[in-house]
């Protein structure tokens, strides 16, 4: 795991156990990241000032490395982002089973509508009169929903069967990350992976979740925070055996309209 | 048992699962019928939900086969698909589940319904489940 001040981290079953994130109140202040500079880090996957320190942990690394690569090269398969967009802006009315009834897009229907309001409420607090990020923020971070939204590996879960066969889809969990974190104020989920062998009854798997810090909120109390939902939806949700769960922050994130990436 | 009958099961299967607590969607695996009949030797009988379900389009279409009492603009029915053949029946389904129930138990309780309610159907040959969470959350 990394020593990155901006990353928390540890999970043995209490959830009252140790953090990596820093108590140094001059590194858990957020500070405001120029746009440009947010676009240099969004465009690599990482923030310039965080990639050092984050890359110290090969293989959450190699998880990033691989995420980026993937969001980079995915086919535009499936129900497609504006079309999902529309939807949303119609009130989800007439009803589109292509959208409703399938995971993946069911999945990003949702993250985009986490998006929304939180850009709503930056609005109304007028934090928009402060710098913004780079414009494809928001489309940024719906690219990788839209990857994390995927089936993905099959988990298994105990079955009292011997011949039925019972299983939570890679895809599930992820979003059930994501919509742990951004249930957190002040916490946008930017990516998330499960790092190991999930198809294995029993194995021990870490999960990474980036997220951008609302500017203005303490950055350690939030990552703690993010932390512990994520470990309480997995308990609740799933049976993976969770050795930690690695939050980093990425960025600090100011929203208004004109920087929704379009969506 | 037909594939009209094993048809009706289907549909049967489906609101089972819809109706168990902590349920909030039912839905067929995408690619379910091609896979099927390309994985089990001796396939008899592929079908989906509803009536006239047709397996190949219930499974690959997720859309498919039930869902013929439900309007254009509604949810779709919930469908499972159920593969029978001369040595097993093995009923294959995806649930999303609510994301206030623990995912794992409301797995297990589909299961013990659907495999209960399969026991009571003499003809058909070793049930079992394959079973899916494929989402978390209100809707």
């Amino acid at each position: 795991m990394s020593d990155d001040p901006t990353r928390s981290s540890g999970y043995d079953g209490d959830e009252s156990g140790p953090t990596r994130a820093s108590s140094d109140p001059a590194e858990t202040t957020p500070s405001t990241a120029g746009a440009d500079a947010t676009a240099d880090a969004l465009a690599q996957g990482l923030d310039p000032d965080r990639a050092v320190a984050a890359g110290d942990a090969v293989t959450t690394a190699d998880a990033e490395a691989e995420l980026d690569a993937a969001v980079d090269a995915a086919p535009d398969d499936g129900v497609s982002l504006e079309r999902i967009a529309d939807y949303l802006d119609e009130g989800r009315q007439p009803y589109d089973p292509l959208i409703e009834d399938d995971p993946s897009a069911l999945a990003q229907l949702n993250a985009l509508r986490r998006l929304r309001g939180v850009s709503d409420q930056l609005l109304s607090d007028e934090v928009a009169a402060t710098p913004a990020p780079a414009p494809s923020w928001i489309a940024d971070v719906m690219s990788r929903v839209r990857l994390e939204s995927r089936s993905g590996r099959e988990i298994p879960l105990t079955s009292t069967h011997e011949r039925t066969t019972l299983h939570i889809t890679e895809g599930a969990v992820r979003g059930l990350i994501r919509e742990a974190g951004d249930a957190v104020d002040g916490a946008l989920v930017i990516s998330c992976a499960i790092v190991g062998d999930v198809a294995q009854p029993d194995a021990i798997v870490t999960v990474d979740v980036a997220i951008s810090a609302l500017y203005g909120v303490a950055v350690q109390p939030l990552a703690d925070e993010v932390r512990l939902a994520v470990v309480r939806h997995l308990e609740q949700q799933t049976e993976l055996v969770v050795e930690g769960v690695d939050v980093t922050v990425r960025d600090v994130h100011q929203l208004d309209d004109e920087h929704d990436g379009g969506l | 048992m037909d594939d009209r009958q094993l048809s009706r099961l289907a549909t049967e299967l489906g609101a089972l699962a819809a109706e168990t607590p902590g349920v909030v969607r039912v839905q067929a695996r995408p690619g379910f019928g091609t896979a099927m009949r390309r994985a089990v030797d001796g396939l008899t009988a592929v079908v989906g939900g509803g009536d006239g379900g047709d397996g190949d389009s219930a499974g690959d279409g997720g859309v498919g086969g039930a869902g013929s009492d439900s309007p254009a603009t509604g949810p779709s029915a919930p469908i499972v698909g159920i593969v029978a053949s001369r040595a097993e029946t093995r009923v294959t389904l995806d649930i999303a589940v609510s994301d206030e129930a623990s995912g794992p138990r409301v797995a297990r309780d589909v299961a013990e319904s659907l495999l209960g309610r399969l026991a009571l159907e003499p003809d058909l040959l070793e049930p079992s489940l394959d079973l899916r969470i494929v989402g978390v959350g209100p809707h």
